[in-house]
């Protein structure tokens, strides 16, 4: 599948671009000339030059530095958080399907509960309610998405549940677990994958999101949507403090639904006539 | 049909009895203590014995349980508490923010319909053409896109630059074109592509092709029987989306300056005022569930025949 | 001369690959005649029965001529599709259970198909569909009307597609596989319902793989093996005399006895 996926354009587009969010995330110190939060009232609005290469902000702060290190918070938030909330769903979607009856009903009118309040406006609560931090905007993330995930899970379970070989499996002896494990999981994680990577776009927005909103994070953070929040006050001076934090969280949320673009594609593939 | 439509109901009222269950859980974790707020509001050195009182009146010596159901209650008669942070009756903030939100999330909806469905017609119609492929990426892009980037953005080039709007809102529709464009502009991407999608899936089928056989054209069979069979994707799509949109709105009044419940639930949140927050909450996750329920009840309008098929968990 | 459908070198080429799957065909039907198409799955004779039907796909080039009274079907301008598809030329599709639009009531869909090829006003249009579904076999014709293609059997959806043939009195009736969905009872029953249509005048192009319903059938056969005709020759003629290997295969798969009736 992997030689597929890399033929299309997309998916090399989308690769490139993750591959490039991840190393500018990881090797944030070594990429950055400056420290994002040095703060030198004395040399704001400097123009983009050598030292600066994009110049700096209002509060003297390196604009470029704080855009690297900006994506540390994106990738860094976004991915243990989407980790956690893809294990929650796999494993509750599956026994869901799986094991049918009762907990399959509890569990489906519990999600439609947790589903019926707009992840943002829960989430928001959430962080309100315990205050900031990063494990919290994690957990509020998680409390406010996860009956999505396993809704997904599910809905892809009952759909394989009900093809033969499964019915052949049952059959042959194997119980529920043993199903599940060996037979269900491997063949939904395609089609899973594909979510989880339109999953990591969504998440990205969505903490930027709260950032911009002043949630979750300490002010003066350089993650993209809190700086974007700050740059306003240039909306007229300096349009293009605003541009930049926007510009880089498109691109990161670009390259992850890309990817699962193509990823999807390649594993159901649209009819060519 | 019938037997379908009651046990949706039931699951209606099941799943918003959760929701209010869920939301008053909500105001129960607050370690604010909404009485001794509102006491010294009035009297700053107020002692034990007053704070009491407040208590009392505002029913929340009453067990859990009791203050569950009065809650309800509440929702049900209007009289919603008061806010901590406003310090006037919740309904009474509720009436004055709402009415924005909704009319944003109505001209959104517009603007969506009104985008997408000539849109992906087209799309479906001149398959894998240059104007399809164009579509595509622009949807993708608009997923893509920040709200509240998209809104500055706009707001640069036709308030700052442009001047055919202005920063702060005007009154009336022509304040919130820019608003509840951006708020569609997610919405109207995913929405295209469900919908062509949808309409292309519809395209392959056997029906399509006897239907050419017998000689009906191509714009025919399209608008009389495809467009049809293909909407209940993009209908319920479009329902779970109202739940981002009346979230999104939060994000969207934030960067127009409009003052609307979005903003309001912020300051809210902020100010720990749980209990405004949850009543909102609930209001929403209501509208939502009961927006899904039409949508269901939509697509099963559109397509009788979906009702054999409909997985029934 | 009287030839109502000539193919002449018929070649159909998947585009992906440039596979040739029909390679020069040659055949010619006359008014009121049938002609069967017998081959196994990949053999071509769907792809032929397509291509005749004017729904070929764009995944395939067809390359050659199909005659229809002397107009070229590979060359039909769009507007000239509605005067020949659904009018002189009808087709029975293989599935009868997914033949219909699920949204739509039989009775709008067989009303539609008269409105486009008949000037006729709604009473007339009404009463021709009633005939037409009695003509098919199909008793209680208003209620038949009324119902949504899901609460049809797939045998009297099949009658519904030969009484649109009928209204509009087509003369050539292309069926592609139309016994393979059904079961027993109603697969006999087709193919007398296409004797029959046969015996009224309309020229019948039957494509199967199953042989029991070739020689029930009758009239002349093309066996069709790998996008070629092998053997070309009247039913009882191939039973007794088959010509070429495959044919011979063929029959001794299927459960004939030597004088070729079918066994019960």
């Amino acid at each position: 599948m992997f030689h597929k996926l890399l033929r299309k354009p997309q998916a090399t587009l989308g690769l490139i671009i993750i591959c490039m969010v991840l190393f500018v995330a990881i090797a944030a110190p070594l990429i950055a000339p400056h420290d994002p939060e040095a703060v030198d009232i004395s040399g704001k609005y400097i123009a983009p030059c050598a030292e600066y290469p994009l110049g700096t902000d209002q509060l003297g702060r390196c604009e470029f530095s704080r855009l690297v290190y900006g994506a540390r918070y994106s990738i860094g938030i976004t991915l243990p958080t989407l980790f956690i909330l893809a294990l929650i769903g796999l494993v509750l979607g599956t026994l869901s399907a799986g094991k049918g009856g009762i907990f399959d009903k509890v569990m489906t009118i519990l999600c439609d509960i947790f589903i019926a309040f707009p992840a943002l406006i829960t989430a928001i609560a959430i962080i309100g309610l315990l205050g900031n931090g990063l494990q919290n905007i994690a957990l509020a993330i998680v409390i406010s998405m996860w009956a999505w995930f396993t809704r997904m899970v599910r809905s892809y379970s009952v759909l394989e549940m009900g093809k033969d070989y499964i019915t052949g499996a049952r059959i042959a002896g194997c119980g529920t677990a043993k199903i599940v494990v060996r037979h269900l999981i491997p063949n939904i994680m395609p089609q899973y994958l594909v979510y989880l990577s339109t999953g990591v776009a969504s998440t990205i927005l969505m903490i930027s999101s709260f950032a911009f909103l002043g949630l979750g994070l300490p002010d003066g953070i350089s993650e993209w949507g809190a700086m974007l929040s700050e740059a306003r006050t240039g909306l007229y001076s300096h349009p293009e403090f605003l541009l930049y934090p926007g510009l880089c969280i498109l691109v990161a949320a670009a390259g992850f639904n890309l990817f699962g673009e193509a990823m999807r594609d390649v594993i159901d593939p649209e009819d060519a006539s | 049909m019938a037997s379908y439509i009651r046990k949706r109901g039931i699951v209606f009222v099941i799943v918003l009895t959760g929701v209010s269950i869920l939301s008053f859980f909500l105001i129960t974790l607050s370690n604010k203590d909404p009485a001794e707020i509102i006491a010294r509001r009035g009297v700053p050195a107020a002692n034990e014995n007053m704070i009491e009182a407040v208590r009392v009146e505002l029913g929340l010596d009453k067990p859990i349980i009791a203050q569950y159901f009065n809650w309800v209650k509440g929702l049900f008669t209007g009289n919603l508490g008061i806010s901590i942070y406003s310090f006037n009756p919740i309904a009474q903030d509720l009436k004055q923010y709402f009415p924005t939100s909704f009319a944003l999330m109505g001209l959104s909806l517009l603007w969506i319909v009104i985008i997408s469905v000539p849109i992906s017609l087209l799309c479906a119609f001149k398959r894998n053409k240059l104007f399809d492929k164009v579509v595509h990426g622009l949807s993708l892009l608009g997923i893509c896109l920040p709200t509240f980037w998209l809104g500055f953005l706009l707001l640069m080039a036709f308030a700052v630059n442009l001047s055919i709007f202005t920063v702060l809102p005007e009154p009336g529709i022509k304040g919130l074109l820019l608003p509840s464009f951006t708020l569609a502009v997610p919405v109207t991407g995913s929405t295209i592509r469900v919908f062509r999608a949808s309409l292309l899936g519809e395209m392959n089928r056997d029906y399509v092709i006897y239907a050419k056989t017998r000689g009906l054209s191509d714009k025919r069979i399209i608008c009389s029987h495809v467009i049809r069979n293909a909407l209940p994707p993009a209908v319920t799509l479009f329902c779970q989306y109202l739940g981002y949109l009346i979230a999104g709105s939060a994000v969207v009044e934030s960067v127009f300056s409009l003052k609307g419940i979005g903003t309001h639930l912020i300051s809210c949140i902020m100010a720990m005022d749980i209990t405004t927050v949850a009543t909102c909450m609930v209001i929403i996750a209501a509208i939502f569930v009961a927006a899904n329920l039409l949508g269901d009840v939509v697509n099963l309008l559109l397509c009788p025949w979906m009702v054999r098929e409909k997985d029934v968990s | 001369m009287n030839k109502l459908l000539e193919i002449k070198d018929l070649s159909i080429t998947l585009r992906k690959e440039s596979r040739r799957i029909v390679k020069g065909l040659n055949f010619d039907l006359d008014a009121g005649c049938s002609l069967t198409l017998l081959g196994q799955s990949g053999s071509g004779k769907t792809l032929t029965c397509k291509s005749i039907l004017g729904v070929l796909g764009v995944q395939f080039f067809p390359a050659g001529e199909i005659l229809f009274e002397g107009h070229n079907l590979l060359n039909l301008p769009e507007k000239a599709r509605g005067s020949i598809y659904g009018r002189q030329i009808a087709m029975i599709a293989q599935n009868p259970m997914t033949a219909f639009d699920p949204a739509a009531k039989i009775g709008r869909q067989m009303d539609e198909t008269l409105r486009i090829h008949t000037k006729l006003n709604r009473t007339e249009r009404r009463s021709r569909c009633l005939h037409a579904l009695s003509e098919a076999g199909l008793t209680h014709g208003e209620t038949i009307m009324e119902s949504y293609p899901f609460m049809l059997s797939g045998g009297m959806l099949q009658r519904v597609m030969i009484a649109l043939a009928l209204m509009t009195d087509a003369k050539l009736i292309a069926a592609d596989e139309p016994t393979t969905a059904l079961d027993v009872e109603n697969r006999n029953a087709t193919v007398d319902a296409f004797i029959r249509l046969r015996e009224r005048g309309t020229a019948v192009l039957l494509v199967t793989h199953d042989f029991t319903v070739a020689a029930r059938f009758g009239g002349r056969i093309l066996v069709m093996n790998d996008g070629e005709i092998v053997e070309d020759d009247a039913v009882d003629n191939i039973m007794k005399n088959p010509q070429h290997p495959y044919t011979r295969e063929l029959l001794s798969a299927s459960r004939l006895s030597v004088y070729g009736r079918e066994e019960v």
